[in-house]
């Protein structure tokens, strides 16, 4: 099974370094992307299974960088995952079709759960877009 | 944020590119399915598969609103501290779980309950309301406050320690030092650097003790590393810089923290560092130390404790002008041992204070009148000499007194305070907080006639008498080994020991007072505490049983039933914003007023709580799962019912790879189920061993009734007894679940191509038997499921087992277990008549006599049950 290709989106250097170490080390290939636009362009380049994405960036925040996510790249699944607990913009992003908001410090266990999840919906969605 | 506008039909909510496909490419195989009789078996596959993950989705959201709902319950019930971040935080994983469901039901209905969406916006409103919308202060945006604009309202910025202090000085003028405050936003911004992603420090929160030191240790080297951000270390420096020209000749400070949940509902007495004397070289440092103090074991362990979430916690610091004191003590509004009395209580000791609160030197205590301020007794301690003058003159301790008096009518609840008097004599006030009392204990009785007394004398912390061996400690016992229900005994108190005091039957020290960090500890938990008992080191040997009297200030040789009336409670206390939150928001989360599926107010817009709202999805999805036939070949299929000799009508979903027989089968056997997962299961079901409830006609009783329980006595005449259960398989994955009114248990397993993805959950919530059967039913399944080598967490009538990590051949077996302990459940709850059938019923099970035929003796096969003694004449109808 090939390995499950996560972009972490957060404007914290060092959460995107020690994030991608946990992941790293549970075989996850990590790619990192420091805001909403850098993403974007990072998910043009090349494929992605799933999307980890940080609410509170500077520039674009995570509600409408998961607006341009689902309009341009529809089947890559996307999870929210802030610091900021905000009822308004939980709502918001399930509303909009990211699969979870998760809020940090979430258990690593719980994150690997939701990727796993997430990727397993993707491969279907795929499958289904092809033909 | 905008809501989303509302049509009045229902919500129209932005369609994301993944529904829009999805329900396009849904709508698109409904069109072709309706032109052509034959569609892709491909597409329809897939589609079924997406229904599938989403319908794992929803019930794996399930499973998370229902440990919410417990969560939430328990702290409660307990009324545990949790501090307004959690509760928020809770307050939101509740309702994204809920929506969870919601997007999964309708995505595998092609949004049939719009309507669903109308309720949880209503209920998110009602949320939202809770925590008041109010904007926070501009102060909440800063890293460092200055005292003088630091009042209570900013508590959940500066922390309690900080707010109070403030309070003390700009409302009600009292002498504070000078100082600032680094505020909550500072320690996030530094342990986000130090430790990064933040996230870490959860993880170990469900770890055993071994584990919580180790992770403790790593976290208080990287904080005590920590580099601080720039902004913060400037911050921090010129508000130094301030305080050291504002504040006089000394170049000192003293560093404390000021934690968000400290010194409100718990006291967190002595947990974290204070560090005086603090140097400009030190200072930032200084800073370092006190919040890599939050992850010392004994602060672990205190929060542990009280179930304290690590999401509420942040260490804001004060840095105050440090006052040379001569002479410091704390001051009680009332008489923290004697609730009723209204007297002032001061104790007083020569130096810094330190070593009084730690417990180190003896105080010398005054009783001061409430009104008059007059002295109506003082205590010397024994070391001063007799002929010495007094530590506080009489003026002094009016003054004093008087502060503590207008500080309680001030806050509106006793004081527990900090004072000091420098070398110019100038008193002032260095901490205030609210008293915790221990809850009144009824008079121990006198012991009978020739009881041997081994020690008298000391102080009562707190009253109240325990029982056990002696355990001496000292600073380098281990206290993690501390043994449960030992009297503690140790030279001085200490708050290090709190480790220890969660086991303890009692606490004895030779030195310490009321006062101490380790009397505040004592007394939150209701251990009985005498302090200051002179040589009880030497007089007590290791492992002698004692008795201690705490409330009569007596030590007794061995165990003296006579005085061992109740144990002192926790300790009453104030209560924070975060209770009243909780409250709040348990009200729009976990009552369930949708019970009944087939009443007519079973409907998405009678869902007015979380709890309605995923009961309403969750007997939805199994419907919709069960009408995913139609997508499978004929709409009017039902799922093929397992041919088993069970007493249960079993249907079985295939979601891919579970079954074996040919497609549209009405009926399959045993041997066409493929799933591996779901045939071990049925092995252990229909193992020979458990007598099982005969002809399926004559019976409704199966495991399934059990193990939902329907809740009536007269099963009978209950249409819902009949009610189908389904099994959801594929190759690598089994569902099998049920609910029925209050009642839902469930296993649900995973077997993939990564041994930590391996798992099983078994989880198991409800019954309508009363309370003594219902715990002794769920503390049975926990023994048994532990012996099968799960991590068990029972609450209440929840039990939630857990089974990971293991390789294929371990979680096949262990299935199979599962599979009997599902069907054996019901001579469970026949037996469990009395306490002794607990323990009986576990090894019954774990030696495989599954029919309780207790000695071996030729078991009346095929009969539903094994009559333990006094079970009643129903035939074996189980009544959980």
């Amino acid at each position: 099974m090939a390995k499950c290709r996560v972009l972490l989106v957060d404007d914290e250097p060092i959460f995107l370094k020690s994030m991608s170490k946990v992941l790293g080390a549970r075989d996850y290939e990590v790619e990192t992307a420091e805001d909403g636009t850098a993403a974007l362009k990072r998910m043009a380049e090349q494929e992605f299974d799933v999307v980890v994405l940080d609410q509170r960036m500077p520039g674009m925040d995570g509600l409408t960088t998961l607006e341009h996510i689902q309009r341009d790249f529809p089947v890559v699944p996307v999870i929210l995952l802030t610091g900021h607990a905000e009822m308004d913009t939980a709502v918001e992003a399930m509303e909009r079709g990211a699969v979870d908001y998760l809020l940090k410090p979430a258990a690593v266990e719980k994150l690997c759960e939701r990727l796993h999840a997430a990727l397993e919906r993707k491969a279907v969605l795929k499958e289904m877009l092809k033909r | 944020m905008k809501a989303l506008p509302l049509s009045p039909e229902g919500p129209r909510p932005a369609r994301n590119g993944v529904r829009r496909a999805v329900s396009l490419l849904l709508d698109f195989l409904e069109i072709i399915g309706l032109h052509e009789k034959t569609q892709p078996f491909e597409s329809r596959l897939e589609s079924l598969r997406l229904r599938y993950l989403q319908f794992r989705d929803a019930l794996s959201a399930n499973n998370e609103i229902l440990a919410l709902i417990t969560d939430l319950e328990v702290r409660l019930q307990e009324r545990r501290p949790t501090g307004p971040t959690s509760v928020k935080a809770k307050a939101v994983a509740a309702l994204t779980a809920a929506q969870r469901m919601v997007n999964a039901l309708n995505g595998l209905s092609d949004e049939r309950y719009p309507s669903l969406r109308l309720a949880l916006k209503r209920i998110e409103r009602r949320l939202a309301t809770c925590f008041g919308g109010a904007a926070e202060p501009p102060e909440a945006l800063e890293w460092v406050l200055p005292l003088s604009r630091l009042d209570r309202s900013l508590a959940p910025w500066v922390g309690h320690k900080m707010a109070n202090l403030g309070e003390v000085r700009n409302r009600l003028g009292l002498p504070v030092p000078e100082g600032f405050v680094v505020t909550a936003r500072a320690f996030r911004a530094v342990v986000d650097s130090a430790v990064g992603a933040d996230f870490l420090l959860d993880s170990g929160a469900a770890a055993p003790d071994e584990d919580l030191e180790r992770l403790g240790r790593a976290l208080r080297a990287q904080l005590a590393a920590a580099e601080i951000p720039r902004a913060v270390e400037a911050a921090i420096l010129d508000a130094h810089s301030s305080l050291l020209r504002s504040a006089g000749p000394s170049s000192r400070v003293a560093v404390r923290s000021s934690a968000l949940m400290e010194d409100s509902e718990l006291s967190f007495a002595g947990q974290f560092e204070t560090l005086l004397n603090v140097t400009p070289d030190e200072l930032l440092d200084a800073y370092r130390r006190v919040l890599a103090s939050l992850y010392e074991p004994r602060g672990i362990s205190y929060r542990g404790m009280f179930g304290v979430e690590e999401r509420d916690l942040a260490v804001a610091v004060g840095v105050m002008a440090m006052v040379e004191a001569d002479c410091a003590g704390v001051a009680y509004s009332r008489d923290p041992v004697e609730p009723g009395s209204t007297d002032v209580i001061l104790h007083a000791a020569r130096g810094l204070g330190t070593a009084l609160v730690e417990g180190r030197v003896p105080p010398e205590e005054l009783t001061v009148h409430r009104e008059s301020g007059a002295i109506r007794r003082r205590s010397a301690p024994d070391s001063r000499a007799a002929d010495s003058p007094p530590l506080l003159s009489d003026h002094e301790a009016a003054t004093i007194a008087s502060w503590v008096v207008r500080m309680e009518q001030h806050f509106g609840m006793p004081q527990d305070a900090e004072w000091a008097r420098d070398r110019e004599g100038k008193l002032w006030i260095l901490q205030a907080r609210p008293l915790v009392f221990s809850q009144p204990v009824r008079p121990a009785r006198l012991p009978p006639e020739g009881t041997r007394m081994r020690l008298e004398g000391g102080e009562t912390a707190v009253p109240g008498a325990g029982s056990g061996p002696v355990a001496r400690v000292g600073p380098d016992t281990d206290l993690a080994s501390f043994p449960l229900g030992a009297v503690l005994v140790s030279a001085h108190s200490s708050p290090a020991y709190v480790r220890a005091l969660r086991g303890a039957s009692a606490v004895v020290t030779e030195v310490g007072s009321v006062a101490g960090h380790m009397a505040s500890v004592a007394r939150e938990i209701g251990v009985p505490a005498l302090l200051g008992v002179p040589r009880a080191m030497d007089l007590l040997a290791e492992g002698e049983i004692v008795t201690v009297d705490a409330g009569a200030r007596k030590i007794y040789a061995g165990r003296v039933e006579e005085v061992l009336t109740e144990r002192p409670g926790p300790a009453c206390r104030p209560e924070g914003e975060g209770i009243r939150l909780l409250t709040d928001v348990s009200r729009y989360v976990v009552p369930l007023s949708l019970t009944d599926p087939r009443s007519a107010g079973f409907t998405p817009l009678a869902c007015s709580t979380v709890h309605d709202v995923a009961r309403y999805c969750h007997e939805k999805l199994f419907e919709e799962m069960f009408g995913i036939n139609r997508l499978v070949g004929d709409a009017r299929r039902q799922a093929p019912l397992l041919d088993v000799f069970l007493p249960v009508d079993l249907y079985v979903i295939d979601l891919g790879g579970g079954l074996a027989s040919p497609r549209g089968s009405r009926r399959v056997r045993r041997s066409d189920v493929a799933s591996p997962l779901f045939a071990s299961l049925l092995d252990g079901m229909l193992h020979r061993g458990i007598p099982r409830g005969g002809p399926r006609a004559l019976s409704a009783r199966g495991f399934f009734q059990v193990v939902l329980r329907h809740g009536v006595t007269a099963p009978e005449g209950d249409a819902s007894l009949r009610e189908p259960c389904y099994a959801l398989v594929s190759d690598r994955y089994l569902n099998l679940a049920a609910r029925v009114g209050y009642h839902f248990s469930a296993v649900d397993a995973y077997c993939g191509d990564f041994l930590n993805e391996n798992y099983i959950s078994f989880r198991f919530k409800g019954g309508a038997a009363d309370r003594q059967r219902r715990e002794r039913r769920v503390r049975a399944i926990a023994e048994i499921l532990k012996a099968l080598g799960f991590t068990v967490r029972s609450v209440n009538d929840l039990v939630d087992a857990h089974f990971q990590k293991q390789p294929r051949e371990v979680l096949l077996a262990t299935l199979d277990r599962i599979g009997r302990l599902l069907q054996f459940m019901r001579q469970m709850d026949a037996a469990m008549e009395s306490e002794a059938w607990v323990e009986r019923v576990v090894s019954a099970f774990l030696q495989e006599d599954y029919a309780l035929e207790r000695g071996g003796a030729e078991g009346q096969k095929g009969t539903a049950h094994a009559a333990p003694p006094g079970a009643s004449g129903r035939g074996g109808a189980p009544d959980l």
